[in-house]
């Protein structure tokens, strides 16, 4: 039994649902403590198990494990709720955005039987892939988007200590809700950009 | 300014550890281990040796004249009735026994199919009961996720000596949605560990289906021949460590090629060929293989093989004395027809060297119930001497059994599919097959009667 990783799969869905829940106006609209009152009856529904299962292992069967930048939209996503204010400046986000747009539109196809090159074969404790990620990681701390760097850090972090199943860096990284959430809002961007409405708040 | 560099501290900090893990992560080793056949279990000996009685020296005799003939044998593996059972795999145990997996239940995909085993005992000459192994709320709980329906089981042994028995697990879709689940027992198949979800794919991890025979790299290692079919079909082969962590996944084929269920005929320490089911639309619909002389470091691109492929998983070996065994549908359409096929080049060049089942004589018949049920009659008592001695209620319910799928379409239509084929480390070869979904047919034949076959095809041949 791996409880470890089993449980840190069910608390990344946790994790999700709570984030998809602070973002409906009625739960927002709610006062704290009542607000808290729900999250807790909903920790509850997400991980009690019922003939065997929670609904928490339920979605984890369907979605799988949440990589760590994922979590990590979702848990700014839900500071953001919860504060009233981005943590993260909007174009610092923008551009991670956009970089997990490229790297999902480059990685998918590839992985899904396109060509004879396998880029997710790299992902188990490849040093050059791990070594060209550093070099990518330290331009976007120091040139591109903070939050980028950290979120790759972070996932390597997690890929070290094992706190998935997936001996897999790129499960870490990247999955396909995030990949295909960051190519909507790199569609939504541009749609905007060529109807002249995008206000991105500047980097001081 | 600060920030960026915060940040840069915190990438260095966390890749430290990443590139420590990396680089003390043994690489993949390549090579392939050479299955060493191992000595026959020891036979009971007889406490004294005594004048024979007459009955005793004919009983001998007869003994003799079919050690001469060779042996060949067919049995029923499974003995579930009015279920749908499917995709065998076969492993001899250390006591020279033989243990078969499958999955059968209500129907392909439903919920309440199990991974069921039997044992096979030389000596006796049969099958023990079947029992469940693993269901899909077992499964389900061990993961902590939902799963759907359970698929393919196949069992390998590890270096260790313990048996690993991999099978396919489905949350999402159909069987595209797979992926793999595997136990370990240490007591030959008696008790197992709880399930573990193998991580393979980096698209909700689905995707990786299994249905040919591990193998050992030359280190201990296990290669797992898997393969892809989310939208698109390829083989591919993972690589597990001696703990069963997936440590590589290379790709046999690009998408297109329509490789799937590979198969791994290792040759020596660094040949081994892959064949693989073909499930594209070039004509004519030939099986594909291809080939590593590195140890399955690298492997070569997808050819076309000498036989044909209905679209129907196959299954081989290699012999010691380097000769390829293989058995398949050995036609373009259907799976109405299993041969067993020999190559002595290596696999470049196939013959058939006996016909193991053959139905398409009945294809076009117009048969009526009674008619096709008397054909399944004979074919069940043929398949199993067991059913030829039963009583009628007993062999009555077999037919029922079989009736539902042999006249699922209002016709008379045969399935033999899905083999599995093992060499015993006292030479024989054990072959299981899915026979109409209904059952699991094991046949096992001897060195003799391998040998025979050989000389007779030679002789046909005019060599």
């Amino acid at each position: 039994m791996h409880w470890d990783t089993d449980l840190s799969g069910l608390a990344g869905i946790t994790l999700a649902v709570f984030a998809l829940l602070l973002r409906q106006r009625r739960v927002q609209a709610l006062p704290w403590p009542q607000r808290m009152a729900v999250l807790l009856a909903v920790l509850l529904v997400l991980l009690v198990p019922v003939a065997g299962l929670s609904l928490a292992g339920l979605l984890r069967g369907i979605t799988g494990d949440l990589s760590i930048l994922t979590l990590l939209f979702l848990l700014l996503a839900s500071a953001r709720t919860l504060s009233g204010c981005g943590l993260v400046l909007d174009e610092n986000r923008a551009r991670a955005v956009q970089a997990i747009a490229i790297a999902a539109l480059l990685f998918y196809p590839l992985v899904l039987g396109l060509g004879s090159f396998d880029p997710y074969r790299l992902g188990y404790g490849n040093l050059w892939f791990m070594l060209a990620l550093l070099g990518f990681a330290a331009w976007a701390a120091l040139r591109h988007s903070i939050l980028l760097a950290l979120g790759i850090a972070l996932a390597v972090a997690a890929w070290s200590i094992g706190w998935y199943e997936s001996p897999n860096l790129w499960d870490y990284l990247l999955d396909p809700w995030l990949g295909i959430y960051a190519l909507a809002a790199q569609v939504r961007h541009w749609w905007k950009q060529r109807r002249g409405t995008v206000h991105v708040q500047p980097e001081p | 300014m600060l920030k960026r560099y915060l940040a840069l501290a915190a990438v260095l900090l966390a890749f430290g550890f990443g590139l420590h893990k990396a680089w003390q992560r043994p690489a993949p080793a390549f090579g392939f281990r050479i299955p060493v056949p191992e000595a026959a279990p020891a036979q009971p000996v007889a406490a004294a040796k005594k004048p024979l009685t007459r009955k005793q020296y004919r009983e001998l005799l007869a003994e003799k004249q079919r050690a001469a003939r060779g042996r060949y044998a067919s049995h029923l593996a499974s003995s579930r009735l009015h279920a749908q059972t499917h995709a065998s795999s076969l492993i001899e145990l250390k006591d020279g026994r033989i243990r078969a997996f499958w999955f059968t239940g209500s129907r392909e995909g439903a919920s309440d199919v199990t991974i069921n085993s039997a044992l096979f005992d030389p000596a006796k000459g049969e099958w023990s009961d079947e029992h469940v192994v693993v269901d899909r709320k077992g499964t389900q709980r061990a993961l902590h996720r939902y799963v759907a329906k359970l698929g393919n089981p196949v069992v390998g042994r590890a270096a260790d000596g313990s048996l690993q028995l991999f099978y396919v697990t489905v949350s999402l879709g159909g069987w595209a949605g797979s992926s793999i689940t595997v136990m370990r027992s240490t007591d030959e198949g008696a008790n197992w560990s709880a399930p573990r979800r193998l991580i393979t794919s980096p698209f909700i991890n689905i995707s990786t289906l299994v249905k040919g025979a591990p193998f050992l790299y030359a280190d201990g290692s296990m290669g797992l021949p898997v393969y892809h079919e989310f939208v698109s079909k390829f083989a591919e082969m993972l690589h597990l460590d001696a703990s069963g962590n997936v440590i590589d996944k290379q790709r046999l084929a690009r998408a297109g090629q329509g490789t799937l269920q590979p198969v791994v005929m290792v040759r020596n320490e660094n040949e081994a060929l892959v064949l693989t089911r073909y499930s594209g639309k070039d004509n004519p619909h030939l099986a594909r293989s291809l080939r590593s002389e590195d140890g399955g470091k690298s492997w070569g691109k997808v050819e076309k093989s000498s036989f044909p492929n209905p679209d129907a998983a196959l299954s081989g070996i290699t012999l010691p004395d380097g000769r390829m065994l293989a058995v398949l549908n050995h036609l373009e359409q259907g799976r109405d027809s299993l041969s067993l096929m020999l190559s002595e080049d290596g696999g470049q060049d196939w013959k058939e060297l006996h016909r193991l089942e053959e139905m398409r004589v009945v294809r076009d018949k117009n048969l009526d119930e009674k008619q096709c049920l008397h054909i399944v009659e004979e074919l069940l008592q043929n398949s199993d001497r067991r059913l030829a001695h039963a009583p009628a209620a007993t062999l009555k319910e077999y037919v029922e059994s079989a009736k539902a799928r042999v006249r699922a379409d209002g016709g008379c239509g045969f399935e033999f599919s899905y083999p599995y084929l093992i060499q015993a480390g006292n030479g024989d070869i054990h072959l299981s097959y899915t026979w109409n979904r209904v059952f699991i047919k094991h046949v096992t034949f001897d060195q003799t009667w391998l040998r025979k076959r050989l000389n007779k095809e030679s002789y046909a041949l005019g060599h």
